[in-house]
């Protein structure tokens, strides 16, 4: 990234701060893209103030720290102490006379604006358009002056003729600067045309609250992630725990329901097995009770009778078959009772019958 | 910039936190709800066991009826190791009977074994020319019989012999031999 300074003009016309934003929003490519190692901003007159006084002290140093106390306390707006400020001290016959160069409220106001557009560590130069222009084409001066700069960073004010800066300051000079300060300077720039882009501010302002909120955000990721740690790995822990716990359980009731399991698979095959034999024990004919049935009826001769496949079929003769068959219907073991052949009477009287009937079990 | 290394550093830690976050945290959150999950099937499990084993005095009382109706039935079979000896007892049986009563048995076969899934049926045919009465008696003592023997089949047919009025039958008796596997299982 190519390192360059910014070199702005601040003249009266520009000093305004309330547009100072609107213009900062439209700060050509060069800058936004870049990185800024120093800063250098002009200022014009109509911002640096003018105050003398004399002293009556002999000593230098006596009258230093008088005129600093002489000044803040003559300083004419009381609505700010200036930060930038200096004091030229010049013998007379009755001890000193001092004039003290400051800024501008409003010039102050700027520079804590580029402060909070973060160039607050870096080095900031201002230097007063008048005292390059009282320089000019003396470059050497120039270097003393801004060595003096960097060694004190503070201005040294010394006013003489005034003049637009732009008229003033030529290429050359420009380019004198440039090699004493060991720089590049970006020369079409006044307040006018210092448009800041609005992301390039937002930019500075987010690393700003970065800046501010460093330590939190780390301590706060950090203890979030202890906090996910410890969380996760306790509930892990806590229900592998209870994971065991209850697989022991299992393990222990799973002894004692074997042989419950056991039983039951017995006890089914018992019941199954004695249910199938007690429908066995059911699924015959109950032959006695038939026959006691079959005497109760009158004028009845047999001639045969089978059972097979549960199945029943009688051969005889009667008086009235169809009697015999009400008989049968009776019986609960029988299902429909029916004459299957042709009656027939012999020389008797009596009735030739053929009568079938199914086997109900279990009655 | 001088805050550059602040963020990348913020950065940084976010993208370890999630990597973390994935690889770490969510392992385990991920483990935590398949153990719960597990626990809730070992509970549901527990309980159905602890039902089960309240059950078994149930199921002994259960088994001990069971196990008495059997032997009972048991009882009423014939003893044998196999249903061949069976078949060979029923007809000792009812030759002893049927002689004691004095009926005459014209011829007699053994019959095949009827397998089912528990017991195997065994039949015995006696082929007999006899009287009503004694008919009749043979089915009072069928009926009285501690053994379990029934009448599958029965063919009666009157006959005339020597002036007297007689029956001629074919009865089937069957009893029947309960597979060994369950003789062990009711042991």
């Amino acid at each position: 990234m190519k390192n360059f300074s910014l070199l702005i003009f601040l003249d009266n016309e520009n000093i305004k701060i309330d547009n100072i934003d609107t213009k900062i929003d439209e700060l050509p490519e060069k800058i936004k893209e870049s990185s800024l190692k120093k800063l250098i901003i002009l200022i014009s007159d109509w911002n640096i103030y003018k105050l003398e006084f004399d002293l009556k002290l002999k000593k230098l140093s006596e009258a230093k720290k008088a005129a600093e106390n002489h000044f803040l306390y003559l300083n004419p707006d009381s609505s700010y102490n200036p930060k930038f400020f200096n004091i030229a001290l010049k013998k007379t016959d009755d001890g000193y006379h001092a004039t003290a160069f400051y800024l501008s409220k409003e010039a102050e106001e700027f520079i804590d604006i580029i402060h909070n557009l973060g160039f607050k560590n870096k080095i900031i130069h201002i230097l007063p358009i008048f005292e390059i222009y009282k320089n000019i084409n003396k470059t050497y001066r120039i270097k003393d002056y801004i060595t003096t700069i960097k060694d004190n960073n503070v201005i040294t004010f010394n006013i003489k003729d005034i003049d637009s800066f732009k008229n003033i300051l030529s290429d050359d000079d420009l380019k004198n600067i440039e090699k004493e300060m060991n720089i590049e300077l970006i020369k079409d720039l006044n307040i006018k045309n210092l448009n800041f882009e609005k992301d390039f501010l937002k930019k500075n302002k987010s690393f700003e609250l970065i800046n501010k909120l460093f330590y939190p955000i780390i301590i706060g990721i950090i203890i979030i992630n202890l906090a996910f740690f410890s969380y996760s790995k306790y509930e892990n822990v806590k229900f592998k725990k209870i994971y065991k716990y209850i697989k022991k359980i299992n393990v222990n009731l799973s002894k004692k329901v074997d042989p419950v399991i056991k039983a039951e698979d017995t006890l089914k095959k018992l019941a199954e097995l004695n249910n199938s034999i007690n429908i066995y024990s059911k699924q015959f004919f109950p032959f006695l009770n038939f026959l006691k049935e079959l005497s109760k009826v009158e004028h009845l001769f047999i001639n045969s009778l089978y059972i097979k496949n549960d199945t029943l079929k009688i051969y005889g003769k009667t008086d009235s078959a169809l009697k015999l068959l009400e008989v049968l219907k009776k019986l609960k073991y029988l299902k429909d009772p029916k004459i299957v052949s042709n009656i027939s009477r012999d020389s008797q009287g009596n009735e030739r019958f053929q009568i079938e009937a199914k086997i109900v079990y279990g009655k | 910039m001088e805050n550059k290394w602040k963020f990348y550093t913020i950065i940084g830690l976010i993208v370890l936190s999630l990597f973390l976050y994935k690889k770490v945290y969510l392992n385990y959150f991920n483990n935590v709800s398949f153990l719960k999950t597990k626990i809730k099937r070992y509970k549901k499990l527990n309980a159905k066991l602890e039902e089960k084993i309240k059950t078994y005095p149930k199921i002994k009382s259960q088994l001990a009826i069971e196990e008495k109706k059997l032997k009972n039935i048991k009882n009423r079979l014939f003893k044998a190791h196999n249903p061949n000896e069976v078949l060979e007892n029923l007809q000792k049986y009812l030759f002893d009977y049927f002689q004691k009563q004095d009926i005459n048995i014209n011829n007699y076969r053994q019959l095949r074994l009827i397998e089912s899934k528990f017991f195997y049926r065994c039949r015995f045919e006696i082929n007999s020319i006899i009287d009503f009465n004694k008919l009749v008696n043979v089915f009072e003592f069928l009926d009285n019989s501690n053994y379990l023997i029934k009448i599958p089949e029965i063919y009666i047919y009157y006959t005339r012999r020597r002036k007297e009025s007689l029956l001629r039958t074919r009865i089937v008796f069957e009893t029947i031999y309960i597979k060994e596997d369950f003789n062990e299982t009711k042991n």
